[in-house]
């Protein structure tokens, strides 16, 4: 189920908003956990078998490593946690990665093995990662073993963050599990934060998406600068609005249900460097790597070259956690290439030049790393980076012109909001109309205005003319 | 439970009042649209979309487990929508709203490609057809096929009408892009026989030539394009005036008002015919009778009132007229021609219409066991709009 969908807004959210008021505190893990298999078995109704194996796994290594700590065995809590993660990466890796290994091996060696044709079981990326942790964090000492299944199930699937993150750690809302307190002001909170993330989803990224889909579908061999350009300009204000939105909704759903996710993006759009951008851009991700991968490596503490080392690894690992692809993993280099080069160098640099030209700067490599994420295909990828750069032969044609002034409005949207200021104004609004009632009136019609907005962007997505009523 | 209702007040009396409205309100919201929903009369087929709406699945475990009962239950909810048709509308506006001079393109279940509208200036709303370059080189190969197997015997003529994206290209938003549809009757002139009816219409571009709302040509674009057919096959047409205007609707909301369920201007269906009787029968449609009229008038009170000419879409349909001149015509088409009929039946004792998405399936139905089997055929008229011609999977069967 994906939350901009009328079945999840009118259907499952009501009802399961309904039932968890309803319920004393004692039974709303049980609901969440349930409620969130549901959610999930939806679109995956046999895949969601691989998602509870993969919660009591770490349930169950989790308390294991608790015990063998508790006895002083530090060797087998070790051994414990390396279970774990052969468990869920093995999980991740075959479901995820044995296709792509097979055509490589097929490729290099000539060989004719079958490929699985497996479909990816939807958040296996997401969940593997954050039953990882939970039982590394029990090992380090940075969680305390949750010794409720119900509990640890409605972490795991909590449906909020199940399907495309963030990927919360258990240390950070183990506490609130047991303990959270739903109130008035964090549910208001919740739907402010929804409503926000709904139209990031609905009325930004799927109108910019369309402006990508259109500019693919011309021939990329004559395509003008403008022209690509535009197009890339919109994947990289889709990809942005479509995946914040969906943390938004994510952060503003566990709200509501009294949780305090941490925040996954923070306008990556206005960065000066790489290096910021990574530390504005899908936040728990980064966090992630950080704390499970560079760190342990010895991240900088190791001389410069083990830090190099651990750098690339962090960034082939971002890079191929994204996807089975090439483009993937030649994205997760271009970036790790990017940031060693910031870090040795360039940074100093940038902080000296004028703020405006690191901006730029910025900004072209982040747009250029999109073209390479979008397209999976490495000649049509050939040729659309050609063409940005005038391989196509001219500057724009009408075309262009016609992509540039229909979507006028629209590109000037998407500019501000990805920007702070939106807010800010919304803020510095509603201070100064203080605790009067017009506050509630001017941020409730708000909110009304987005939601029938996105009702009607959904259901007219369903709405198909017949075409044989053509004739 | 008393005790409970006295912490909710509590609770409500410490917070934030305007949060507490904000709960309220989406709560509110999202249950109003919910319960109205769900109290929405389940509907079987949609007008405005043309097409049967999903109904409720039934519930097996097969289908739970291989995923196709939550896919066709998500498909219903949809459907089946509250107010469904407005919520298109409110898109629409707010689209224009936002400067966006066209619809996108949708792509339906089968993978076809639904074209979008471009909204035109004057109110005129124009398709935004993409060219299958492909289907059209094996068309025109068909009519190549056909014009050397039949010219010799029969008097041939290849109308293919170019449609409002080029006659009214002047209407359409700055700088919008169209499929080159010049370059594609270009290449029908080329194989001969052709009746180029690009220059009379845009003669006549400021007049009521097309629809507003509708992907046809009015009968009066029709009118000039019958000259230009006549004409062509040495028969004199008559003057505007001497046909009776007779409007069948001033309501007609057409096909491209459909796609984005937008108000407009309502367009004017009207037919233009002289005092000729006829006697039409639908040869290879089961169970129609033989009537005395062009024109099926209950389509005038549905939202497809085109279709009132000749009953819309039909496999086959033979018309005697009362022109005893004993000419005639084999017209196969789609529905550009519907309009055009009334004014062809002055000129042709018996006219056989064709629609080659329907005729010709089968072997006793082929065009050439029609034409061994109609020695009195004069005439054969192609009459297809240009992005209809270019797109068209069937025309193969001219040649069958």
């Amino acid at each position: 189920m994906v939350f901009s969908s009328l079945l999840f807004l009118f259907r499952y959210l009501p009802i399961v908003l309904a039932l968890y008021f309803i319920l004393p505190k004692k039974f709303r893990n049980a609901l969440l956990f349930v409620a969130s298999l549901i959610f999930y078995a939806w679109g995956e109704p046999v895949y969601v078998t691989l998602m509870i194996f993969s919660t009591l796994v770490d349930y169950t290594h989790g308390i294991m490593v608790a015990y063998f700590k508790s006895q002083g065995n530090m060797r087998a809590a070790k051994i414990v946690v390396a279970s774990s993660m052969i468990i869920n990466l093995s999980l991740l890796g075959f479901f995820k990665y044995s296709d792509f290994l097979i055509t490589n091996v097929n490729a290099i060696f000539g060989t004719d093995i079958a490929l699985l044709n497996l479909a990816l079981p939807i958040g296996i990326s997401f969940y593997t990662f954050q039953t990882m942790s939970y039982t590394i964090d029990v090992y380090r000492g940075d969680a305390e073993v949750q010794g409720n299944i119900i509990s640890f199930g409605a972490y795991v699937a909590l449906f909020p963050q199940l399907i495309a993150g963030p990927i919360v750690q258990f240390k950070t809302i183990a506490e609130q599990l047991d303990h959270r307190k739903e109130n008035y002001d964090d549910f208001a909170s919740g739907v402010s934060r929804f409503m926000t993330g709904l139209g990031k989803k609905v009325l930004l990224a799927n109108n910019a998406g369309i402006i990508w889909d259109t500019v693919l579908t011309y021939d990329l061999d004559n395509l003008p600068v403008l022209t690509a350009w535009i197009g890339i300009l919109a994947y990289s204000f889709q990809i942005y609005f479509d995946f914040s939105g969906y943390s938004d909704m994510a952060i503003g759903l566990g709200r509501m249900l009294g949780f305090k996710f941490l925040e996954n993006f923070n306008y990556p759009y206005i960065s000066k460097s790489i290096t910021e951008f990574w530390r504005r851009w899908h936040i728990s991700l980064g966090t992630w790597f950080r704390d499970y991968v560079y760190i342990p490596l010895g991240g900088n503490r190791k001389g410069p070259v083990k830090h190099i080392r651990n750098i690339c690894i962090v960034w082939l690992a971002t890079g191929i956690w994204h996807g089975a692809n090439w483009n993937f993993i030649i994205w997760g280099v271009y970036f790790g290439i990017l940031l060693l080069i910031e870090k040795f160098f360039l940074l100093k640099l940038l902080e000296k030049l004028p703020k405006i030209v690191s901006h730029i700067y910025t900004l072209f490599f982040v747009v250029i790393s999109w073209a390479i994420f979008a397209i999976v295909d490495m000649p049509t990828l050939g040729k659309y980076l050609g063409a940005m750069f005038g391989s196509g032969g001219s500057f724009a044609d009408t075309n262009s012109f016609y992509l540039l002034i229909s979507n006028a409005i629209l590109f000037i949207i998407l500019i501000a909001a990805s920007t702070p200021a939106p807010k800010m104004l919304a803020d510095k609004l509603l201070t100064k109309l203080g605790e009067r009632p017009i506050n509630a009136v001017v941020k409730n019609a708000a909110f009304a205005v987005i939601l029938l907005l996105c009702t009607a962007y959904i259901v007219d997505a369903s709405y198909n003319p017949f075409l044989y009523f053509r004739f | 439970m008393n005790e409970k209702i006295k912490k909710l007040f509590t609770t409500l009396k410490e917070s934030n009042k305007n949060n507490v409205v904000t709960t309220l309100t989406f709560c509110i919201l999202i249950l109003a649209l919910t319960v109205a929903s769900m109290v929405t009369p389940v509907k079987t087929y949609s007008q405005l979309e043309k097409r049967n709406l999903t109904q409720r699945p039934e519930f097996t475990l097969k289908a739970l487990f291989d995923g196709t009962y939550t896919q066709d239950y998500e498909k219903f909810i949809t459907d089946q929508f509250v107010a469904r048709d407005s919520w298109i509308t409110l898109k629409t506006y707010t689209e224009r709203l936002l400067g966006k001079s066209d619809s996108p393109d949708k792509v339906d279940e089968e993978g076809n490609v639904i074209p979008g509208v471009y909204f035109g200036k004057d109110g005129y709303l124009i398709e935004k057809h993409t060219l299958n370059n492909d289907q059209l080189e094996t068309n025109l190969g068909h009519i190549e096929t056909f014009l050397k197997k039949y010219s010799d015997k029969f008097s041939v003529r290849v109308l293919i009408a170019p449609t409002a994206s080029l006659t009214l290209s002047d209407k359409l938003p700055l700088f919008a892009p169209v499929w080159d549809q010049d370059a594609m009757l270009d290449r029908v002139a080329e194989l001969g026989s052709f009746v180029d009816c690009r220059d009379v219409l845009a003669e006549h571009k400021d007049e009521y030539i097309y629809y507003r709302a509708d992907h046809h040509w009015t009968t009066l674009g029709a009118y000039y394009a019958y000259t230009e057919l006549c004409t062509s096959l040495g028969i004199e047409p008559y003057a505007y005036e001497e046909f009776n205007k007779c409007v069948l609707s001033d309501k007609f909301v057409g096909t491209l008002a459909a796609k984005v369920n937008m108000k407009t201007e309502n367009d004017e269906l009207f037919t233009l015919e002289r005092d000729v009787s006829v006697t039409v029968s639908y040869p290879l449609s089961p169970g129609k009778e033989t009537t005395n009229t062009l024109y099926e008038e209950k389509h005038l009170s549905t939202s497809d009132k085109y279709s009132t000419f000749l009953d819309g879409n039909q496999p086959m349909v033979d018309i005697t007229t009362s022109t005893k001149n004993g000419k005639t015509l084999l017209l196969i088409k789609d529905s550009y021609s519907h309009c055009m009929v009334p004014m062809l039946t002055s000129h042709y004792e018996r006219i056989i219409l064709i629609d080659l998405r329907s005729y010709g399936q089968s072997f006793p139905d082929s065009v050439s066991m029609l034409l061994k089997t109609n020695e009195s055929i004069d005439d054969i008229v192609i009459l297809y709009n240009a992005e209809n011609f270019s797109e068209d999977r069937n025309i193969y069967r001219i040649t069958r």
